[in-house]
């Protein structure tokens, strides 16, 4: 540090003359002159020497500059006014000079920063401030500054006296000569600690507490100077006085900084750490917490400061603190490093990092300050710091504005405080008036909303020297100052936007239409789907030409699509939003395409297609005959199909299949475009087509277009709430458009939070899987959850959500002692019990208004008694699954039921709880046991119970438990198939309709026909008599056509018997084959009868 | 046959027990006409065998001459729905509950339809027709409210046998309607007669120790003697006192989770017996046996100080589980209850020590 501030001296020493810098001493002098001669000179000498010897004093010296301001109290309201005053004056010539003349290097180099789109005035100025630091960078040589001064000259040669006094007055106003009186005193009597208990009563006698700890620090400060310890004294003095609360650990860690016994000093540092970390885990939250009104600054007055928190703040939490910090323009770290320019500290701050803070030489700042900070660098009067002495602190403010902002260019703090001296020296000496001009800048922004005229002639009044020329010049250049830049920027802004508003009806993403495709987002790079489908265009005709299109191979499904060369349409998928339709219609635009487009809102189905399309293709557009193209072969068309996956319902039947016949046979390409290239309706099409997927771009990407169209709009958003914006809408530009179109016509200045609440509640929903939401149910999440937000989590799916709940709260580990989660585990299951209850009752109701308390039931109140860790897989529910197989085994048994109904008592519960294993038994063992032979007590016992031989197979698996044995599987397979050639015989009489439901024959089946046992075995397999029954009827008819034409021919055997058998049917049966026989084959019958009698 | 199709009694006169309320019915029905019935009682019990000895009393043997008949009905959501029928010429049999929540249309439109037909043959012995309704308990409200009005309008043409298991489900305006005549399970030492008769008949000798033990696993169900007898008759021929009386497979495996719930109570537990019951109820096993069964089996295990907790757990659970849709949510709330309360029983316990 030492060296920076050394190298800082010898740059500047080097660079401007000796002259130069012997001036400013002179002009301190000649500034403390004017005022009290006596103390000040000790002052700059201090400076100088600890500056050198102690880096760590700088703070203190900065803060001793606060404290001296901050002691002139009683004057106060009126006082900085007038000083602030006058400083306007050089503020508006800063800027008239600086849009004039040498600045313009600077402005180049600054360009990039100011990025135009928002004016505010706080950027303006610190982008000039850097301007004229690293113009002094440069030409930190006479010549510069010479020039500098004669600008200054020229404008305020007749201002010159009263800028001197009004300097002084700034810098130094009565009150803080007192103090440096009282320094100097101090010094020179040698460090003495009564003295300053002497000063705090001379500031407790003012009230203010504040100011009193300042130039206490001051002093302890200044004394110390050689000391190392009583430096540290100092900084004890100084932590309570920042209004931190102070703990008495903090002496005890310096102790150990200042290094006694280093084992000590290890185990005194881990006994504090730990306690500091007790200290931390009950630390609590923020004490007024919602009870100050944070400020409302300009969105950028916190540009380029970079804030770091410790400790609890008073109002905010961290987040809050965080927005706050973001919503101006600032940053906030999370570690201390050189780059932190303001070290925010709350109640219980961490020690670690103030003492880091320290050495660094980084501002503190309590909570109210920070606020003050804000409005003071937005032009705002500071209102949180004690408020008796606004006016005062207001000049605090800016005096500490002035020497912070360049650490962020040095990034030093010696810097800071050797700036702070050249400061001073600067403003003695007139050839330094830009940074004068700059305070002033401030000054005046802080005071621009009184009345101006008033507090001129105030001051010329207090300070009795009343140039009046002057006055009213100040008063003409206050008025000049205040309206050029907001004249000039939003002119600027407005000019600009003009130009491009003449189409004013138009919407803004008709208006940012792209209008060639280098303007589309995201599709400039040479892989892109624009470059793509551009390539795929060009060569479309060439590659139809037979020869061409023979060589090209049929690129494999699963290929990356290549150049698309085999297909003869393209299909554009995307989500909404990315620039599908605009790439097709500019590329093919840009290429000389003529463009004929079918969207969704024409009809689209098989034949309108078939007619319109294939007419239109072969017809030339009006444009095309107007334009003199009407030899038609040349004329280039491109079929663009908008919204493909939207032909649907009756309008556009068939309407995807045609599509594929025209692309089939196009003679010209075709471009296809939908949402969804997964969707059902696009599988077929997707073999057909050249496919490019288009992602939406990242927000990025987005961003620059649309500050850019921001800019022309003159809506001034900063770009991160732009980029919220546009995650918001999950980079749908078109929807981003419109969002923006709503945020300026709602016209105000979107803070970032009010922008994030908005895009939270515009936010698309995200829709989350059953799976996700079960994990959140279960899971604590770090801000927890609203109970809206809970029982929102079940609305997801309420149906299906206490399924989910249900199934998976087993598989979490509460966070709960080891004893207690059964105790919550019951408490839960308690819950879900009484949820499905409320379900009954919703379903059996239909009062779905009870919907709210079942989301408490079954996915709030398990999620709180449970919630914990999710330790287990997921499962989804598998009560559907046991619920279908539960209705399949119903089923079964409800047939088996009606089956058995004749022969059995009791209803299906008797079947189910006592039947079925003894009837199984019944059945089964007389073939395990005896085989063959036991075959007929099986089937007595299925004719008894009529039993189909599926039946058989459904109360085996009925009576099947979980892994438990199956006896029929026991039974060898030759038992079982003679099992089944014999029941199959046996041709038992069924007192109801076999087959797969009863419906299919009741009306046909007789059930009390006694000698026929046929009626029932058509359904029945591998049954010889079904066979021949079934060939019966179709040869029947063949054969009795051929009886009628030749009787003599003979026929085989075989025919004889079917169709005696065909014949003893139809005289049995009667109904049945007379209602399938036609008229025609019963007369053949009697031929046939005929035949068989006599044969 | 099974044996206890077999030998179902047909006639009140072959009737085993409750010979004087089987008297009473035989009075009752002696002048041709009677009032609606209510049978009720549990399972295996006799139930149907008195229904169709009262319409053998009233129609003679014709009765016995079944058909099965499908009717259809159409819901008014026009869902086609098909119901099994039981018919003689003389009384049809339905099972209303068999179409589950449709079971208002059938009892609106078959019954009705029924009722309302004269009975035009000439020559019939009675002027009515008999519908029996079995397992009325399993009616939805609005079946039964539609049941009432029908059961008075249509009286001249039918009489209703209404058959159920509990009449604790059945409203009080059809209970009010009908003659409600209990049939209690009989006791054991019924039981054990009609094994040693049955088994005489089959030319069989059951030791009477073995037919005691099949009374006591019977539950008091004379089907289920009956059906275990025949079992243990197959599974091993020459009787022994001490052979294997086979339960039924439901029974056990209830058992083996109430076991499995007391032997260790954690949520790991949970998740087995959770998978127990999915089994259970797959198999159709009615969630109420389920309840039932398992509650008895827990409270075996169960000391007297919690067995009041226990119960009336169970209770408010049983109760939820029939006005809740899903089975499973209150069983295994049940359960885990069980397991807290058991749990921190036996910590107490060991504290104690």
């Amino acid at each position: 540090m030492s060296k920076d501030i050394r190298s800082f001296f010898t740059v500047i020493s080097n660079k401007s003359s000796a002259a130069t810098v012997q001036v400013p001493k002179k002009k301190v002098k000649r500034l403390i002159d004017s005022d009290e001669e006596d103390v000040i000179p000790p002052t700059p000498d201090n400076k100088r020497t600890k500056s050198i010897n102690v880096t760590k004093s700088k703070p203190t010296v900065i803060l001793s500059s606060d404290s001296e301001d901050g002691t002139s109290k009683t004057k106060i309201k009126t006082k900085p006014v007038n000083k602030e005053q006058k400083p306007k004056l050089r503020l508006v010539n800063l800027e008239d000079l600086y849009n004039n003349k040498p600045i313009k290097q600077s402005k180049v180099e600054s360009n990039p920063k100011g990025e135009i789109v928002k004016q505010d005035e706080p950027k303006i100025k610190k982008s000039k401030k850097k301007k004229i630091e690293t113009e002094r960078g440069i030409h930190g040589d006479e010549t510069f500054e010479k020039t500098l001064m004669e600008l200054d000259d020229d404008m305020f040669i007749e201002n010159l006296d009263v800028l001197d006094k009004t300097i002084d007055e700034a810098l130094n106003s009565k009150k803080k000569d007192e103090s440096e009186v009282k320094q100097g005193s101090s010094k020179e009597n040698s460090p003495n600690k009564p003295q300053n208990g002497s000063k705090r009563q001379i500031m407790s006698s003012e009230d203010e507490s504040e100011v009193k700890q300042g130039s206490s620090k001051e002093n302890s400060s200044n004394k110390p100077l050689d000391n190392d310890t009583s430096l540290k004294g100092s900084k004890r003095q100084r932590k309570p006085s920042e209004g931190t609360s102070s703990t008495p650990k903090k002496p005890k860690f310096e102790h150990t900084d200042s290094g006694f016994d280093p084992d000590e000093e290890a185990f005194e540092k881990r006994r504090y750490s730990a306690m500091l970390y007790q200290k931390y885990k009950t630390r609590g939250g923020p004490r007024l917490h919602g009870q100050k009104e944070s400020p409302k600054g300009n969105p950028n007055c916190l540009k380029n400061l970079t804030f770091l928190r410790t400790g609890v703040l008073d109002s905010l939490e961290s987040e809050e603190f965080e927005n706050l910090i973001a919503e101006h323009g600032g940053r906030v770290v999370k570690a201390v490093s050189r780059k932190v320019n303001y070290l925010v500290v709350g109640e219980d701050p961490g020690p670690a990092k103030q003492q880091k803070a320290k050495a660094f030489g980084i501002k503190e700042l309590s909570e109210d300050e920070l606020f003050d900070l804000i409005l003071v660098k937005s032009g705002k009067k500071p209102k949180y710091v004690v408020k008796t002495e606004d006016s005062q602190d207001s000049g605090v403010f800016e005096e500490k504005e002035l020497k912070f902002e360049k650490p962020h260019i040095t990034e030093t703090n010696t810097r800071k405080k050797d700036e702070k001296k050249k400061h001073t020296e600067k403003e003695s000496s007139n050839k330094e008036k830009p940074n004068l001009k700059r305070i002033k800048m401030e000054e005046s922004k802080v005071e621009q909303k009184l009345p101006k005229e008033k507090e001129v002639t105030e001051m010329c009044n207090k300070e009795e020297k009343p140039h009046k020329t002057n006055s009213e010049k100040t008063v003409k250049l206050l008025e000049t100052s205040k309206t050029t830049p907001e004249t000039q920027s939003e002119s600027a802004g407005e000019s600009k936007g003009e130009e491009e508003e003449k189409p004013l009806s138009l919407t803004w993403t008709e208006k940012y239409k792209p209008t060639n495709t280098k303007n589309i987002i995201g599709q400039q790079s040479d892989s892109s789907n624009l470059a793509k489908l551009r390539t795929w265009l060009n060569n479309w005709y060439r590659n139809q030409i037979p020869e061409v299109r023979a060589k090209i191979p049929r690129p494999s499904p699963w290929a990356p699509c290549g150049n698309g060369a085999y297909f003869k349409a393209a299909l554009l998928s995307g989500p909404p939003g990315v620039g599908k339709t605009t790439t097709a219609t500019l590329l093919s635009k840009e290429l000389g395409f003529d463009v004929v487009e079918f969207n969704a809102s024409d009809t689209r189905s098989k034949r309108l297609l078939q007619e319109e399309v294939s007419q239109l293709l072969k017809t030339t557009t009006i444009a095309g005959f107007a334009a003199g193209n009407d030899n038609t072969d040349n004329r280039k068309r491109v079929l663009l199909m908008d919204e493909v996956d939207g032909m649907a319902g009756n309008e556009d039947r068939g309407g995807i299949q045609e599509l594929i016949n025209l692309i089939k046979n196009t003679s010209v390409p075709i471009i296809c475009m939908c949402n969804n290239r997964r969707h059902q309706k696009m599988k077929s099409l997707i073999n057909y087509c050249f496919e490019l997927m288009f992602t939406p771009p990242k927000v990025e990407q987005i961003r620059g277009a649309m500050m850019s169209i921001c800019f022309k709009e003159g809506l001034a958003l900063p770009p991160n709430v732009v980029g919220e914006i546009i995650a918001s809408t999950g980079c749908d530009i078109r929807q981003t458009l419109n969002h923006l179109t709503m945020y300026a016509s709602s016209n105000n200045n979107s803070s970032l939070e009010q922008v994030q609440n908005k895009c939270q509640q515009s936010k698309k929903d995200t829709v989350l899987g059953p799976f996700e939401v079960i994990r959140s149910v279960f899971t604590e999440t770090e801000p927890k959850m609203s109970l809206a937000d809970k029982s929102k989590l079940f609305f997801y799916d309420y149906s299906l959500g206490p399924l989910f709940v249900q199934e998976n709260y087993l598989g979490v580990t509460p966070n709960c002692p080891k004893k207690a989660i059964l105790k919550r585990a019951a408490q839960a299951a308690d819950a879900i019990s009484v949820g499905d209850l409320v379900d009954a009752k919703i379903r059996s109701t239909n009062n779905w208004a009870l919907l709210e308390s079942q989301a408490m039931y079954a996915s709030v109140l398990p999620g709180y008694y449970m919630s914990g860790k999710v330790t287990r897989k997921i499962n989804f529910p598998s009560w559907l699954g046991k619920n279908s197989s539960r209705n399949k085994r119903k089923r079964l048994l409800s047939e088996l039921h009606s089956h058995t109904r004749m022969s059995t008592s009791g209803g299906s519960l008797a079947l189910k709880l006592d039947y079925i294993v003894p009837l199984r038994d019944a059945i089964i063992t007389p073939l395990l046991k005896q085989g063959l032979e036991g075959v007929s007590d099986s089937i007595k016992v299925m004719e008894n119970y009529n039993l189909l031989r599926e039946d058989l197979n459904s109360l085996i698996e009925l009576c099947q438990w979980k892994n438990g044995s199956n006896p029929f599987s026991k039974i060898p397979a030759q038992i079982k198939a003679a099992f089944t050639r014999a029941y199959n015989k046996s041709c038992q009489k069924l007192p109801y309709a076999a087959g797969a439901g009863f419906s299919k024959k009741k009306a046909s089946l007789a059930d009390d026909n006694e000698d026929d046992g046929n009626v029932s075995e058509s359904d029945i397999e591998e049954n010889d008599d079904v066979n021949s029954d079934s060939l019966i009827k179709v040869k029947s008819k063949t054969k009795n056509e051929a009886a009628g034409t030749s009787k003599k021919a003979g026929t085989s055997k075989k025919t004889k018997d079917t169709v005696k058998d065909e014949a003893a049917l139809t005289s049995k049966k009667g109904g049945t084959v007379k209602a399938k026989a036609s008229a025609g084959t019963s007369k053949t019958k009697k031929p046939a009868k005929e035949k068989t009698k006599k044969s | 046959m099974l044996w206890a199709d077999k030998y179902r009694p047909k006639d009140f006169s072959n009737l085993d027990y409750y010979k004087e309320q089987a008297a009473n019915l035989k009075n009752l029905t002696k002048d041709g006409d009677f009032p609606h019935l209510l049978m009720y009682g549990p399972l295996g019990a006799g139930k149907k065998t008195r229904i169709m000895c009262i319409l053998r009393e009233l129609f003679g043997p014709g009765v016995e001459r079944l058909k099965m008949e499908v009717m259809n009905f159409i819901t008014p959501s026009n869902k086609k729905l098909e119901i099994m029928t039981i018919n003689s010429s003389h009384h049809i049999e339905v099972n209303p509950s068999d179409v589950g929540i449709y079971d208002r249309v059938v009892v609106m439109d078959i019954i009705k339809n029924v009722a309302q037909s004269q009975q035009l043959n000439a020559n019939a012995t009675r002027d009515f027709k008999v519908i029996v309704l079995t397992d009325v308990d399993a009616l939805t409200k609005d079946a039964q409210h539609a049941l009432r009005r029908t059961m008075e309008k249509y009286i001249s043409n039918c009489r209703i046998i209404l058959c159920a298991t509990s009449v604790s489900r059945v409203i009080p305006a059809i209970r009010s309607r009908c003659l409600c005549i209990r049939i209690p399970a009989p006791t054991e030492e019924t039981i054990i007669e009609i094994l040693q008769n049955t088994c005489k008949k089959e030319d069989l000798k059951l030791p009477s120790e073995l037919a005691k033990r099949i009374a006591e696993v019977s539950n008091r169900n004379l089907r289920r003697a009956l059906l275990i007898c025949e079992a243990c008759k197959v599974e091993q021929y020459p009787f022994t006192d001490n052979q294997k009386v086979p339960e039924p497979d439901w029974q056990v495996f209830i058992k083996k989770t109430a076991d499995k719930i007391l032997q260790n109570q954690s949520v790991e537990t949970l998740s087995k017996v959770r998978e127990d019951l999915y089994e259970l109820l797959t198999n159709d096993i009615p969630s109420d046996i389920i309840f039932k069964t398992m509650l008895g089996e827990l409270l075996k295990k169960c000391d007297a100080s919690i067995s009041a907790r226990v119960v009336e757990e169970a209770a408010r659970h049983e109760h939820r589980m029939a006005q809740g849709n899903k089975a499973i949510f209150h069983l295994e709330s049940f359960v885990v209850k069980f397991m807290y309360i058991y749990q921190s029983m036996m910590q107490e316990m060991f504290a104690e020590f």
